[in-house]
Order: structure tokens, then C-alpha cells, then sequence
């Protein structure tokens, strides 16, 4: 599995993905760590499959002890489905979803991993010297759905906004927009049920002062590329499957 | 999970698959901290490279007052080399063995899952269906085992061939010094070389000791 230091400041983000020794008919998926002093957060720690080499892709940056926080942007088990052996492996751990998520992401299995239920408004966790802030994201494409903000980094994780399925060895950046759109266009219009969740989300995400938006698949948008996504997103009809 | 079993059922068989599943989660972490390990190995290898082929300039530069210093400078080189090679295989035997260790894990749990619902089963019937299930579960576990120790030999072996490469460095480093003292003006750098070498050695044999010492520990 690839890893690659996206920030480094006074904290670090890291991002992990592009495994090509995945099983080959799991989509890919970008798992992302934020490292603080001796604190960790895991957003979207990935499927079960991947549980064995984001761990040992995880422990090159930090000791296992020091992760005490995961975040599940939303139930899908790409997402959050390891959670039953992240359970297993870390010692005093709090998992950060949505309160639409508390009975339903137990059937992956938690017993020791402390559930802190996100109001649909939103809110913050604090990692060692960070604070990261829970921005909703509801509809897009999942009813209770969470990004993160770090405005120290300006780096805004997005989910499943601003996704595609890529091969193992595509760049990590978008570079030319108009040519990265065909890969996005279907997955949005198709996974995205609300065009009025979509305008209200670009609405509140336009205040906010990012360098960088980091989706859960595919690849990263940096710069002018973000204001790009958020122009064309805005434009987009989603919901198409009722419609058709 | 682990816990909540342990009250359900207190036959020795399920006691012996929460035992398997507290082991394998140790065994995981302690597979992925390896990779880790080897990984930060790899990086000082690197520098072990960019030391030998210093060695190697200042060795050229001194000329025939270094001659005994060629070969030992390309044996630096080409052991950091096969270092980082090894590094980069014990790195990938790692998560491999990490990633058996998860499945077998997964089985154990179904093992125990499998056995609890025969505990609960009041027709004989279902009840053998059940056991029967169990029986091909853990046959599918004593497979995963046997792969599982194939891995961990493959795995004591390649840590054992950094550890006789870095030994080599060592004796390597010692020769390097008492040559040094023949080479005039360029005795003290490659004084220095020497032993920045064998501290980049060092480093990685502890490295490689902790990995050794975290499997000796869950397995």
C-alpha cells in the first residue's frame, strides 16, 4: 500500500492507497491519518481486506498506541467495515460517525471502541494541537454523512465528493480537470441523491479557505483544481436513477 | 467480543478459540510493526549505500595508499545493497504474514461463532449440520496455520541474513580502521567513514532485533 506525507506542518497528513496487491475486485480506496504530537486519527480506516496493510502501513508513521481516533465518514464498509479488528487492536479508542450510524456500524463489531455520536449540525474533535472540524456533508451521498476540515492545513477531507475509481498506478493529483471530469461524472450523478443537498453543501464548503480537497477514492485536488470541482459539482444534476 | 464469549460458553473449546483470536490480534500488530521496523531499516540501508560509495571516492582519491581499501569499500556497497533488497522482501513477508494472521483471526472468530450456535440448537439434526460446518471451518484454520508458519520461517530467515550482513559490515568496519591507519592524509575520513558505517549498521541490527524479539514474543 502507497503512503505519502500530503502535509507537513506542525502536524502531519498522510495518506494511504493505491494498494495493487488488493483483492481484485475491491475498489480502491485513500485512507488519510492526521498526526498531532503523540496523537492519530484514522479518517475512513477502509474495508476489511485492507485492515492487515493499512495497519502495517499506519505503524511506519506512529507507535499503535498512539491511534485513539478513528472517524467513519459514513457506514459503507469501504469505509468503516475493519472496525471489528480495529476494535481488537487499539486501547482506548473513540470512533467519530454520524448518530444515524450507532446501531448499524456495531454489526462490523465494537465492544471496546467508544462510539461519540456527530449531530447532524456538525462539530470538532481535537487531536494532540489540532482541531478538526466536522462539516456535513448529509446526502452526499449517504443520509448521515460527515467531511473533516483542518484549517490549520486547509486541507478539507471530502468522502465520497469529488471521488472516481482509479487504477493503481494513476497520479495522486488531479492535473488537467477537463480530462479527470468523464472519470467523476457518472459516480456523482449516480451516487448523489439530492441536488439540493449538493448546492447547500458547495455553499458552505466555498467559505472555507482550502489548499487541498482529499476524497476518499481516486485523486487529490490541490489549488485552483478545488474552486474547478466546486464550480463544476454546483452544475451537476444528480440523482439521474429516477429520472431515467 | 472476546469477553462476552467467555461468559456464554465455558467449555475448553471455546476457551481455546478466544486464546487463538487474543493471540492472533497480537501476532497482526506485531507482523505490521515488522514491516514498520524494516522499513525504517530500508531507509538507514540507503544511507548505508551513500557511505559505501563515499568510501569508495576517498578511497579512489587516496590512490595506491588505499589500495587494501577497493575491495573492502565495494564489499560495504554491495552488502548495503543486498540489505535494502532484503528490507524491501521482509517488508512485503511481513504484511503477508500480517494479513494471515487477520484471516485466521476472522476464522477463529467463525470457529467460535459456529460453535455457539451448536450450543444452542435443540434439534440433533441441525445441531450435527452445524458441527460438521465447524469441522470444515477449522480444517480451513489449520490450512491458514500451516501457511502461516511458512511465512514466519521465510520471514526468521531473511532477518537472520540482514543480521549476518550487518555482522559482515562489522568485522568489515574493523579491518577498514586498522587499513586506514596506512593512508596518510586520508586516514581520518575514512576513520570517520568506518565508523559511521558501523553505526548505520548498528542501527539496522536493531531494527532487525526488535522485529526478531516482537515475533519470538507472540509466536
Amino acid at each position: 500500500m502507497l503512503s505519502r506525507v500530503i502535509y507537513q506542518g506542525d502536524h502531519q497528513w498522510i495518506m494511504f492507497g493505491r494498494d495493487k496487491d488488493k483483492p481484485e475486485k475491491i475498489i480502491d480506496s485513500n485512507q488519510f491519518m492526521i498526526v498531532s504530537g503523540d496523537e492519530a486519527i484514522l479518517l475512513d480506516p477502509g474495508g476489511i481486506e485492507l485492515f492487515a496493510p493499512m495497519l502495517a502501513a499506519a505503524l511506519k508513521f506512529v507507535p499503535i498506541e498512539n491511534i485513539k481516533t478513528l472517524f467513519a465518514s459514513h457506514q459503507d464498509p469501504d469505509i468503516i467495515s475493519s472496525l471489528g479488528l480495529w476494535d481488537q487492536v487499539l486501547v482506548d479508542a473513540t470512533i467519530h460517525c454520524s448518530w444515524l450510524w450507532d446501531g448499524f456500524i456495531r454489526h462490523f463489531g465494537m465492544s471496546s471502541i467508544k462510539f461519540e455520536p456527530i449531530r447532524d449540525e456538525g462539530g470538532s474533535v481535537r487531536v494532540g494541537d489540532v482541531d478538526l472540524q466536522f462539516i456535513p456533508a448529509h446526502y452526499l451521498h449517504s443520509s448521515g454523512n460527515f467531511n473533516v476540515y483542518d484549517p490549520k492545513a486547509k486541507i478539507l477531507f471530502s468522502g465520497d465528493v469529488g471521488a472516481c475509481l482509479e487504477a493503481p498506478e494513476a497520479p495522486l493529483e488531479v492535473g488537467d480537470f477537463n480530462e479527470h471530469i468523464p472519470k467523476m461524472k457518472l459516480f456523482h450523478q449516480r451516487w448523489m441523491p439530492s441536488n439540493e443537498a449538493k448546492i447547500n453543501w458547495v455553499r458552505r464548503v466555498r467559505a472555507l479557505d482550502i489548499d487541498m480537497m482529499v476524497p476518499q477514492h481516486g485523486r487529490i485536488f490541490v489549488g485552483e483544481s478545488v474552486n474547478q470541482f466546486l464550480n463544476w459539482f454546483e452544475n451537476l444534476d444528480v440523482g439521474i436513477a429516477v429520472s431515467q | 467480543m472476546s469477553t462476552t464469549i467467555k461468559i456464554e460458553n465455558k467449555d475448553g473449546s471455546v476457551k481455546r478459540a478466544i486464546m487463538q483470536q487474543i493471540d492472533h490480534t497480537k501476532l497482526t500488530i506485531a507482523a505490521a510493526t515488522v514491516a514498520a521496523e524494516l522499513f525504517h531499516a530500508e531507509v538507514v540501508a540507503k544511507q548505508l549505500t551513500i557511505s559505501a560509495k563515499n568510501a569508495a571516492a576517498i578511497v579512489l582519491r587516496a590512490g595506491s595508499q588505499a589500495a587494501g581499501l577497493s575491495v573492502i569499500s565495494s564489499y560495504y556497497d554491495e552488502l548495503a545493497s543486498k540489505t535494502i533488497t532484503l528490507a524491501r522482501s521482509i517488508n512485503i513477508t511481513a504484511v503477508q504474514l500480517s494479513m494471515v494472521s487477520v484471516t485466521e483471526w476472522r476464522t477463529s472468530a467463525v470457529v467460535t461463532q459456529v460453535e455457539r450456535a451448536r450450543d444452542m440448537m435443540d434439534d440433533p439434526e441441525s445441531a450435527r449440520t452445524v458441527a460438521q460446518l465447524g469441522v470444515k471451518v477449522e480444517a480451513e484454520l489449520e490450512h491458514l496455520s500451516d501457511g502461516f508458519q511458512v511465512l514466519l520461517k521465510e520471514l526468521y530467515e531473511q532477518l537472520d541474513e540482514v543480521q549476518r550482513n550487518m555482522r559482515a559490515i562489522d568485522v568489515i568496519a574493523v579491518t577498514s580502521r586498522l587499513e586506514a591507519q596506512q593512508t596518510g592524509e586520508f586516514k581520518e575520513g575514512l576513520m570517520q567513514m568506518a565508523n559511521s558505517i558501523q553505526d548505520q549498521a548498528s542501527e539496522i541490527k536493531n531494527h532487525v532485533a526488535k522485529s526478531v524479539s516482537l515475533l519470538n514474543a507472540y509466536t
